[in-house]
């Protein structure tokens, strides 16, 4: 108790004295703790929402929908859609008198338009979901109330002319839009304007604010509008809050904006006046089940139903309701939690950076309190417990920031989900995320505080070489199956039972990581003997005259190049060091190489041997032996053989002259391979002993979230070892490169300033004229400045070598900076050679700068290099925080981009036409036919017929998923059930398809009418089923007369490729015209017309023209896009959210990483000073590395969402379409904001660095 | 006072002073110092520890500004100068040794040695070439490439020394360069400076806290409690 007092005190006063360091590592815990929190909170929100207000939602206690299930009770007649019949509702409403329940019936699903008339004209015609209601009865729980307070029984009451006369009249009247009144008491009647008409025509309606949008409808209360194809008029007396219908209530209302006309109006709207909802309140003392099972037994005895009506007959009680809701909820509230953590995760490395350096700076201090007797578990006790507390102040500031931030982020969730939520502080999310943090900087924490442990006592008598020890492999690799096993059980209390993963994957994780450490342990044990770090190219005495010669040739190329290193020096000289440097960096990449391969063989050899023993060893039947050899196959194996050998002179070269590196990348992939085959093994076998046994079946509770752990961590892991390796490798670049680099970025960033303003050209051009001037003034300033000091030394070349005064570097940086903005300045101009020229000044102003830079600053970027591979493993974590958040970027952002690009590609493009007509019976198809045969400014027109088939035999055999894997999705057992349902389509004429690229067989043929035929486009679904021209596929279709439809076998004519041109909608399946018999039943019946574009008018007569159909439903194509591309925004707002908190806690490490570094680097930094380096370079310094740091987080973070854009577009559309669909200023953005992020970060802890005094170097703590 | 057997003064200092905060007290660590250090001198200035002496060195370096008082060096006023012309004087003018060399660990020493003239505004000498005569001067030819970490103490004092002779400073301030090495070490870097006195005619400023070392020297101060109590020229 003493003792955790002592270090409860020791640890408190540790953070105090370093305060700085202190408060970034919070900062690293609170944005993580924070994002959960944040996080967490909206999904109690979501939660919220859904589990209250059920009845709301629901619409009453009980909600029927007409299915085609339910025989006896659906209307045989109506086309496309299921409705109740009137019988149906005649004794629903008898059973409700009956019962003492109330009832009320709705039509939810017609989609019609609603044109604005003026003047007896058509005006504007739009697309609109039209929910006919009961007024008086709708909805049975809490009212819908309009803009204005009023109800929706209110704004139907009475007559429409006297509801509104009184509302609208007088506003009319004040914009003089009124004639005078002929009525006694209202002013006047808006409609009395309209000679056509007569107002006591006009029905009310009330419409969704979102159709008051210009975009939309544009309309307003008072317009006169006709519905659908009626010619009866409606008046707009209300307009109800776009919220009255949610995505809850009424799902439909997400795609479409909808109108509220009363049910009674159908007939007059020319519809059958049948509902396809049934709204039941039930009575709050009586039980909502009995009154459900009473309806069931009332309908069974009063109707003709067939089968067990309580199964097909679709409804929602609010209990169900309740449950089902409380499940979603908790699927949301995992899968936010679980993208919550990744930055927790991400915070955690912050955690780990900052114990590292507390337990470096400290290790004299823990090296005396061992002398002094404390026991290495102690010192480890006494870290942690610095750890926790960090831990703990952190995840409490993180808690505060995360209320404050859910609430910001309420708006996120409602785009996403489409609902309202209020916002409350939530307890639970808090408390989770206090737990959660603790959790994991506890756990971060334990590695480097367990290094505290292994300090040797003897430091203390060398203080000044005071360095860190590396923990013990052994205790390490403990620590790492420690905190598999905790975080798996975290992991597994998260997932539940969504997934579940086989045990065995669990021991050949475990055995995977026991392998990787046994082969480091074993690379650490010494094979190869090192090589010196320096070697300089010589030939032996006899070859001097080649060698003289080599090395002349070299040096004078070498001459010509910028790098500073070689100048001053006699050529020959200069040609070695670069013969040298190449030579160098040649070993390095053969050495790494041979690394890589040596594992990788080596890897595949285990697996093959692996492999082969499955059969003898009897461990598993489902793989035969050789299982993997087979997989290799056709060729795979000379590969393999060739690896082999390059192989086998690599391990030797490694033998030889291997560095500790190589031998450990090398031996770390066997021994992982080696050890996960084992586990394999041993997983199999102790499977098969143990499978049924309690154990076992706990064991396979908890190995789900343990695989996951391993495998995020060999994926964290892989990610890292790369991250490790590409600072390493960019460590050892040449100076000039980092400086090229920095060019490079400088000059981009003035360019797209430059191009940016270019829009404003006379104000540019003088800009540019006037730096111009400005800068060469300083340029000839440096010709003429007066040398100070004393000649320079013999064999010192004058000023091309010597950096010169500072003026003449920043002459020439101002100078290319004006060369690159008038080189902006001529390629933004249409004149092609002046764009040539623009891109030469581009390129004399990259090597101006590059050559000035390089000069003045190769020091500095040499530093900046060593610094960053001589922190390589910090670097590479701090990368890896910031990357993930900017990879969430890219993919988020570029995906959605290319996708929307494609719709609207699909859509517009490839659509054949500018306007959709859906229509659900093959009457009205020909009805459209005829409308538009008869209309001016249609150039032209397609129809095609879908149909919804089962598809139930391929070649004679059911259809088969194949399922493999290690993951088994807990309902895909279900979903294996499930028919495979598919929708088949059926163009009126085949003769203007696309030129197809075939995967197989040809292409339909107007000759194939009539055919049983069938064209497939290749496809998810087709590839897993292995169709292939030839293949016989069975469908059956629904018909009107036999309710086992009608089953039809079609000959698989030809495999489109999946990226070969599409035509309009639905070649997914293609029929050829006349193959399917009348009695078949169509989905829907699409015609695509083409309207000409040139007069906006042409489109505005054809929707008003198509709104006589009855039935029909036209939807620009414009529209529709837009439609899609909102919904595609609302699906990735989430995403997006946790991608900016992912970044927001990379920015947190990147200013944690600075801060430390600077931290570590003061005695340095002022060393540097003391010998000369300025405050601003050394800011400059800092910044260029973390800009690097953060140049490269963007170049991968954009690189991972190129790469899933590009192989999203590519699955779909040909590569010439790449280009397009691409957003390259969104790439450009992204790594600009890695850039910035990392240069903002460090800024935060670099001004302090900067200034820091000289005078430090003289004090030794 | 400001001419002796006619040498040039490198350094004059007058009347300096420094106070340093500790925490509610105020620590005179420097109070009223006046020197005066000529061309090609080898000076130690010698006191207990806590006399003030690295204070001292710190202010006639430019590394710190003094309370009161005036510094001079190589004829130009520093005392009042921004930090930006410090730092130049200090890379043109002095050059440093500490006692616990101050190399910087990822720079080879070669690298280490050539910063001054990579630091410099405007070059005086090609940095490797320079750098590699330095180091072949103290006997370091054959460890150009290594890094500090792969050197001894003495080495690396050495590596230090040529680090600060890269510009060719008039002055070379020296902190206790010999207080972390053992005897043998302490000779070879104490033997190496004389050396580059010698060869260079560089004025050698060197603070020990050691009698014996500071005895070797050309002239000595004493120091205690931050004033100089005593001058001589050892025998
Ligand atoms: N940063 C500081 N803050 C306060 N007092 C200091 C500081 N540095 C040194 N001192 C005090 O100044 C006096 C002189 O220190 P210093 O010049 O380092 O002595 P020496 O180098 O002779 O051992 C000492 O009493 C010391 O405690
Ligand atoms: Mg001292």
């Amino acid at each position: 108790m003493r003792l955790l007092r002592f270090f409860f005190i020791h640890s408190l006063r540790d953070m105090w004295r370093n305060r700085t360091r202190t408060l970034f590592a919070l900062i690293c815990v609170a944005t993580g703790v924070a994002a959960v929190v944040a996080l967490r909170s909206l999904a109690f929100m979501v939660a919220d929402e859904l589990t209250s207000n059920l009845a709301q939602m629901n619409r009453g206690d009980i909600r029927l929908a007409a299915t085609r299930n339910a025989v006896g009770l659906v209307d045989r007649n109506t086309s496309g859609w299921a409705a109740f019949s009137t019988e149906a509702v005649a004794a629903m409403r008898d059973w409700a008198r009956q019962e003492g329940v109330e009832i009320t019936v709705a039509r939810a699903n017609w989609v019609t338009s609603i044109r604005q008339m003026v003047q007896g004209q058509t005006v504007k015609t739009t697309a609109v979901l039209a929910l006919a209601i009961e007024p008086d009865l709708y909805p049975f729980y809490d009212s819908i109330t309009l803009e204005d307070g009023r109800t929706l029984a209110e704004a139907f009451a009475g007559h429409a002319e006297t509801a509104l006369a009184a509302r609208v009249a007088p506003s009319l009247s004040a914009i003089g839009a009124l004639s005078a009144a002929p009525g006694a008491g209202a002013p006047g009647l808006a409609w009395a304007t309209y000679p056509t008409y007569r107002i006591s025509n006009a029905r009310p309606v009330v419409i969704s604010s979102n159709l008051r949008r210009e975009s939309a409808a544009g309309l307003a209360e008072g317009d006169i509008v006709r519905i659908g194809a009626s010619d009866v008029l409606y008046v707009v007396t209300g307009v109800v809050p776009a919220s009255a219908e949610s995505i809850l209530s009424t799902p439909q209302t997400a795609l479409l904006d909808f109108i509220y006309v009363p049910f009674s109006d159908l007939g007059v709207l020319r519809e059958r006046p049948l509902p396809d909802q049934v709204f039941i309140k039930v009575p709050l003392e009586r039980s909502v089940e009995a009154v459900d099972a009473s309806l069931i037994a009332y309908l069974e005895s009063h109707l003709q139903t067939e089968g067990d009506l309580d199964e097909k007959l679709s409804r929602i009680t609010i209990v169900e309701l309740e449950e089902e809701n409380a499940e979603t909820a908790d699927v949301i509230d995992d899968m936010i939690l679980v993208m919550g953590l990744s930055s927790l995760l991400i915070g955690g490395i912050g955690i780990i950076n900052t114990m590292l350096v507390v337990v470096s700076r400290r290790t004299l201090e823990i090296a005396v309190l061992k002398t002094l007797g404390l026991k290495a578990y102690r010192v480890t006790a006494l870290f942690l417990v610095e750890a926790a507390l960090m831990g703990l102040i952190g995840s409490l500031f993180g808690v505060a920031l995360g209320v404050l931030l859910s609430y910001l982020v309420k708006s996120v969730g409602e785009q996403a989900f489409g609902l309202t939520l209020v916002w409350r502080p939530y307890p639970e999310a808090m408390l989770s995320g206090l737990f959660l943090g603790m959790v994991i900087t506890v756990l971060f924490g334990f590695l480097p505080t367990l290094v505290a442990g292994q300090v040797r006592p003897a430091i203390v008598l060398r203080p000044n070489e005071a360095q860190m020890p590396a923990a013990g492999l052994l205790q390490t690799l403990v620590t790492l199956l420690v905190m598999i096993g905790v975080l798996g059980l975290l992991v597994s209390s998260i997932v539940n039972d969504t997934i579940t993963i086989d045990p065995v994957y669990m021991i050949v994780g475990g055995g995977a990581l026991v392998g990787l450490f046994l082969g480091v342990i074993v690379a650490n044990l010494g094979v190869g003997r090192p090589i010196p770090d320096y070697y300089v190219f010589r030939l032996p005495r006899r070859f001097e005259r080649l060698e003289n010669w080599i090395t002349g040739a070299a040096g004078g190329v070498a001459g010509v190049l910028p790098v500073k290193g070689g100048r001053g020096l006699e050529r020959r000289e200069r040609g070695r060091a670069a013969i040298t440097l190449g030579l160098r960096a040649l070993r390095q990449t053969v050495l790494l190489y041979g690394a890589l391969a040596l594992g990788a063989a080596l890897a595949s050899g285990v697996m093959l041997i692996v492999a082969e023993s499955w059969r003898p060893l009897q461990l598993g039947e489902t793989k035969p032996a050789g299982a993997i050899w087979t997989a290799y196959e056709q060729g795979a194996a000379v590969w393999i053989g060739a690896w082999a050998l390059l192989t086998g002179v690599f391990g030797l070269l490694i033998r030889w002259y291997g560095r500790a590196l190589a031998s450990v990348i090398a031996l770390g992939t066997l021994g992982a391979t080696a050890g996960g085959g084992i586990g394999l093994l041993a997983g199999r076998a102790l499977s098969g002993l143990l499978d049924g046994t309690a154990f076992w079946q706990t064991l396979s509770a908890q190995a789900t979230g343990i695989v996951l752990v391993e495998g995020a961590l060999a994926l964290l892991g892989a990610i890292f070892v790369g991250y490790w390796l590409l600072v390493w490798a960019i460590g050892k670049l040449p100076p000039v490169v980092l400086i090229g680099v920095v060019s490079v970025v400088v000059l981009a960033v003035v360019a797209a300033i430059g191009a940016t303003v270019a829009a404003r050209a006379p104000l540019a051009i003088a800009a540019v004229a006037a730096l111009g001037v400005f800068s060469g003034a300083w340029w000839w300033q440096r010709k003429g400045a007066s040398n100070p000091l004393p000649s320079p030394p013999p064999g010192w070349r004058d000023s091309a070598a010597s950096a010169g005064p500072a003026a003449a570097t920043l002459g020439t940086v101002l100078l290319s900076v004006a060369l690159v903005l008038a080189g902006v300045l001529l390629a933004i101009t249409q004149v092609i050679w002046l764009r040539w020229a623009g891109a030469a000044a581009g390129a004399v102003a990259f090597v101006l700068l590059w050559r000035a830079l390089s000069r003045r600053f190769s020091v500095d970027a040499r530093l900046i290099l060593r610094e960053m591979s001589g922190r390589r493993t910090r670097v590479a974590s701090t990368l890896l925080g910031l990357s993930v958040g900017i990879a969430g970027l890219s993919l988020v952002s570029l995906t959605t981009g290319a996708v929307s690009h494609i719709l609207e590609f699909q859509l517009s493009e490839r659509a054949e036409g500018n306007l959709l007509v859906v229509t659900r019976a093959p009457q009205q198809a020909a009805a459209i036919r005829q409308t538009l045969d008869g209309l001016d400014g249609i150039e032209h027109y397609a129809q095609f017929t879908t149909y919804r088939a089962v598809l139930e035999a391929v070649n004679g055999e059911p259809p088969r998923f194949e399922h493999s894997g290690p993951f088994n999705f807990a309902n895909s057992e279900e979903a294996e059930e499930d028919p495979f349902v598919m929708i088949l389509s059926q163009r009126s004429s085949l003769e203007e398809l696309p030129a197809y690229e075939m995967a197989s067989g040809r292409r339909l043929l107007p000759s194939d009418a009539g055919k049983n035929l069938i064209m497939v486009r290749e496809s998810f679904v087709t590839a897993h089923l292995g169709i292939r021209a030839g293949d016989r596929l069975q469908y059956r279709f629904r018909t009107r007369s036999d309710p086992d439809g009608l089953l039809l076998e079609l000959e698989v004519v030809g495999v489109v490729k999946a990226q070969s041109a599409q035509a309009g909608f639905g070649d997914q399946f293609l029929l050829p015209p006349d193959t399917l018999p009348r009695t078949v039943e169509p989905l829907n019946i699409v015609t695509v017309v083409q309207v000409n574009e040139e007069d906006p008018a042409y489109m505005d007569q054809t929707l008003a023209a198509l709104a006589d159909v009855p039935g029909a439903v036209a939807i620009e194509l414009g529209a529709l896009t837009q439609l899609l591309k909102n919904l595609l925004e609302q699906l990735n707002a989430i995403p997006t959210l946790v991608a900016w908190l992912a970044l927001l806690a990379g920015t947190a490490i990147i200013a944690n990483t600075v801060a430390l570094a600077t931290q570590e680097r003061r005695r340095q930094i002022g060393v540097m000073k003391a010998v000369g380096l300025k405050g601003w370079r050394v800011l400059g310094m800092l910044v260029v590395e973390n800009g690097l740091i953060g140049l490269l987080a963007g170049l991968i973070g954009a690189g991972v969402g190129l790469l899933v854009t590009v192989a999203v577009v590519l699955a779909s559309q040909s590569p010439e379409q790449l280009r397009e669909l691409l957003e390259l200023s969104t790439i450009a953005w992204l790594i600009l904001l890695g850039i910035g992020v990392a240069i903002g970060a460090a800024m935060l802890s670099a001004w302090g660095a900067a200034a820091e005094k000289p005078m430090n170097v003289l004090r030794y703590e | 006072m400001t001419q002796t057997n006619g040498r040039r003064p490198i350094l004059r200092a007058t009347n300096l002073t420094k106070d340093l905060p500790l925490g509610p007290v105020v620590v005179h660590a420097v109070r009223g110092v006046d020197l005066e250090i000529y061309e090609n001198e080898m000076v130690a200035i010698v006191g207990p520890s806590g006399s003030g002496k690295s204070t001292l060195l710190g202010l006639i370096g430019g590394l710190d500004t003094p309370t009161t008082g005036r510094i001079e060096i190589d004829g130009v006023d520093i005392t009042n100068m921004s930090e930006g012309r410090l730092t130049e004087v200090r890379n043109e003018k002095i050059g440093f040794v500490f006692q616990f060399f101050n190399l910087i660990p990822t720079l080879t020493a070669l690298e280490n040695v050539a910063l001054p003239i990579q630091f410099a505004n405007r070059p005086k000498f090609h940095p490797e070439k320079r750098a590699r005569e330095l180091l072949e001067l103290l006997g370091l030819g054959d460890r150009l490439h290594h890094r500090p970490m792969e050197l001894s103490g003495g080495q690396q004092q050495r590596v230090a020394i040529a680090r600060a002779l890269a510009n060719n400073p008039p002055l070379l301030l020296a902190d206790e360069p010999t207080g972390n090495l053992d005897s043998v070490a302490s000779e070879v870097v104490l033997e190496a400076l004389r050396n580059v006195w010698r060869e260079t005619g560089t004025t050698v400023v060197l603070v020990t806290h050691d009698r014996d070392l500071a005895a070797r020297m050309g002239r000595v101060m004493e120091l205690s409690d931050g004033r100089i109590v005593r001058e001589y020229v050892p025998v």
